[in-house]
């Protein structure tokens, strides 16, 4: 958490010493924009920490025995779907690189596969 | 099909019996067939997916370098033609960067990441088994652009700098197929960066807190941070290049008022974090095998924690030191980080041969392609510091000096380290061990051939022959180097060819190795060999960074 907010520090930090050292626009947009990502997670992080008792994991005591009973989800069942929307992303660009006509039929099986690997996930 | 990597069976979906995969946990783990392969959501399933894959396409760009190397033996032409021997060596360039290295890094941290902490399965297993198929669908993208493209294959370099990757002078689709293929890479590392980040942070066994977490596994949080921040704007590089190129964008075409030098910008953005997220992984991996084969602790983990973290920060804020010579980048903060970046690095070799000092050494294959690590990354980060030095860089900027660089940096390092993971979690992953005695052989011709490869290609650099030329002129001093670089090539071939032999004996007759074969000490060697679906049935108590070590010699607990 703390290292997401000295990240952020410290690439806008070097934007701001780099713009001020050369005055060139790609790197400092670069290096700011890398600063404000960090910010997102620092601030996830920040607020769900302050709403939150303290995970077992992060006890250095902590035993096996404290895990027992927390949810860590299930094991998903095995999926065919990112095969296809794999397959439905590379027709697609192929249409852009060898022809429109492609097109349809990519934008066809990309949806159609997300579609699928979305409604999987809900049960 | 070069995805179709061997041991994984044809995956020809249509004939399979439907849905085997599907039945939950089976008690006595099945040998999983084509179909499961394709619809697996384990993370180690599609961990070996991904050294598999990995390793699939260093077979393929290692023979294309063969072919470089082939026809640079001595003056005059060999095989290849100007255009081919210009596809040849971009292709070779982005397979081992792209499809090989930075893969098998991430193979490697989808097996090792959920069982070095003590968890189940990554955070977003569904998501896990999208980005491999997104790098599979990325990387058969970039062999075709090379290989089955009407127009020629793509034949730009690695780096496809505008203009020369403008339709006007590369109106090939192959380039077009790169930049899509790449593309999907780029996706897959974006998704595979968020999955590890959410695993270490949330998904830690009890008692398993950051300052326990395994080196390799703070390694790969830091290369995912890296992934995270380096790859959108090359992603936005390749999208702006391809609207140049096909709907008559003009960003970086100068005829139309656009900058080729901000696609640089862009490129090396991504560019230069990637060499550390090629690097950082196999920094993890030895410094998770030089304790076990020293018998000692790691010397100074806080401080090697602290000094990748530095590493990460630093390696965004040196992009620029490849674009000394556009003569339009500060030269001086550039040079400046650059060699701020030698410092942790530095820090890191300290820790590695305090480990070692007064270490009761063992000798097995691990160790010694560990040791080969260490010996050629020296040289490849010391020369790396010359060229940082924008007076030097100017003289020997895309020289074959620089060549031998970075193969020092990536192969002598990264593909050593590659090797060290793949004896040294071999047991693990299979419960059989490698050969010990090829697995020696398998250095000493590596070692030796890679040094004999590119030691020349550095006098080759100072006698002033420049990288990405298909042929020279006898009488420069260029012909003895480039002589021995070849034999060099061939030595390593032969490695290569020993290596596969020991796999295929290995698998043939089996040597069962235990759970525990080598007396590691994280938390991936406190369970069996191969690790059940689950990972662990019981994960043990965790009071140091080496639970698996404590857990063997309970004497010895804190």
């Amino acid at each position: 958490m703390r290292l997401f907010w000295a990240l952020a520090a410290f690439f806008v930090g070097l934007g701001v010493v780099y713009w001020v050292l050369t005055y060139e626009w790609t790197g400092t947009v670069l290096l700011v924009v890398a600063g404000l990502m960090p910010l997102i997670v620092a601030g996830w992080a920040t607020h769900a920490g302050s709403t939150r008792t303290s995970l077992p994991d992060d006890d250095p005591e902590g035993t096996p025995a404290d895990g027992a009973g927390q949810e860590l989800g299930e094991f998903p069942e095995a999926t065919g779907w990112p095969v296809f929307i794999v397959l439905g992303i590379v027709l697609t660009g192929a249409a852009l690189v060898y022809g429109l006509i492609l097109l349809p039929a990519g934008i066809a099986l990309l949806g159609w596969s997300l579609v699928g690997f979305i409604r999987e996930s809900r049960h | 099909m070069a995805e179709r990597a061997p041991g994984r069976g044809g995956g020809d979906v249509s004939t399979t019996v439907d849905r085997p995969a599907s039945v939950p946990a089976p008690a006595e783990p099945s040998r999983p067939g084509p179909v499961s392969w394709l619809t697996t959501t384990n993370h180690k399933h599609i961990g070996i997916m991904y050294c598999v894959t990995a390793f699939a396409f260093f077979l393929i760009g290692g023979a294309l370098a063969d072919l470089l190397r082939t026809e640079l033996a001595e003056p005059g032409r060999q095989l290849l033609s100007n255009e081919a021997y210009n596809t040849t060596f971009t292709i070779h360039g982005t397979i081992m960067i792209f499809l090989f290295v930075a893969p098998f890094g991430a193979g490697l941290g989808n097996y090792l990441v959920p069982l070095q902490i003590g968890a189940p399965d990554m955070a977003f297993p569904r998501l896990n088994a999208l980005s491999y198929w997104t790098f599979a669908g990325g990387g058969l993208l970039v062999l075709l652009s090379g290989f089955a493209a009407a127009g020629g294959g793509t034949a730009t370099g690695w780096t496809a700098y505008p203009p020369l990757s403008e339709s006007r002078l590369s109106p090939s689709i192959a380039t077009d197929l790169w930049i899509f293929g790449l593309a999907l890479v780029a996706m897959a590392t974006l998704l595979t960066g968020i999955n590890i980040l959410t695993t270490v942070f949330l998904m830690r066994a009890p008692g398993m807190t950051m300052w326990r977490v395994p080196i390799f596994t703070w390694n790969m949080v830091v290369t995912s941070i890296l992934g995270l921040v380096a790859f959108p704007p090359a992603v936005a590089a390749f999208g702006l290049l391809f609207l140049d190129r096909r709907v008559g964008g003009h960003a970086f075409d100068p005829l139309g008022g656009g900058d080729p030098v901000i696609y640089q910008h862009l490129f090396w953005f991504l560019g230069h974090p990637e060499v550390y997220i090629l690097i950082l992984p196999f920094f993890g991996v030895i410094t998770e095998i030089i304790p076990v084969f020293a018998r000692k602790p790691l010397f100074g983990y806080l401080g090697f924690v602290l000094a990748t973290l530095a590493i990460g920060a630093l390696s965004v804020g040196v992009w620029a030191h490849h674009m000394f010579t556009t003569g339009v980048v500060d030269n001086p903060f550039f040079s400046a980080m650059t060699f701020t970046i030698a410092v942790p690095t530095g820090v890191k070799f300290f820790n590695w041969i305090g480990t070692m000092w007064g270490g009761k050494i063992r000798l097995a294959t691990p160790m010694l392609f560990t040791i080969g690590f260490l010996l050629n990354f020296l040289i490849g980060g010391v020369t790396g510091v010359l060229l940082a030095s924008a007076p030097i860089d100017f003289q020997i900027a895309d020289s074959y000096f620089l060549v031998s660089h970075f193969h020092y940096t990536m192969m002598g390092g990264a593909v050593f380290g590659i090797f060290a993971a793949i004896y040294f979690w071999y047991p693990k992953i299979t419960g059989t061990m490698l050969r010990e005695s090829l697995g020696r052989w398998v250095f000493y011709l590596l070692f030796f051939g890679f040094n004999l490869t590119f030691w020349p290609q550095f006098v080759l650099g100072l006698r002033g022959m420049p990288r990405r030329i298909v042929d020279y002129s006898s009488g420069l001093g260029f012909e003895t180097p480039n002589l021995v670089s070849t034999i060099g090539a061939g030595v390593m071939t032969v490695a290569v060819l020993v290596f596969l032999a020991d796999l295929w004996i290995s698998r043939r007759h089996r040597i069962p190795a235990g759970d525990d074969p080598w007396g590691g000490s994280s938390l991936e060697w406190a369970t069996t060999s191969p690790p059940p679906e689950h990972n662990f049935d019981a994960v043990p108590r965790i009071r140091s960074s080496r639970p698996a070590f404590d857990l063997h010699h309970p004497e010895l607990e804190p």
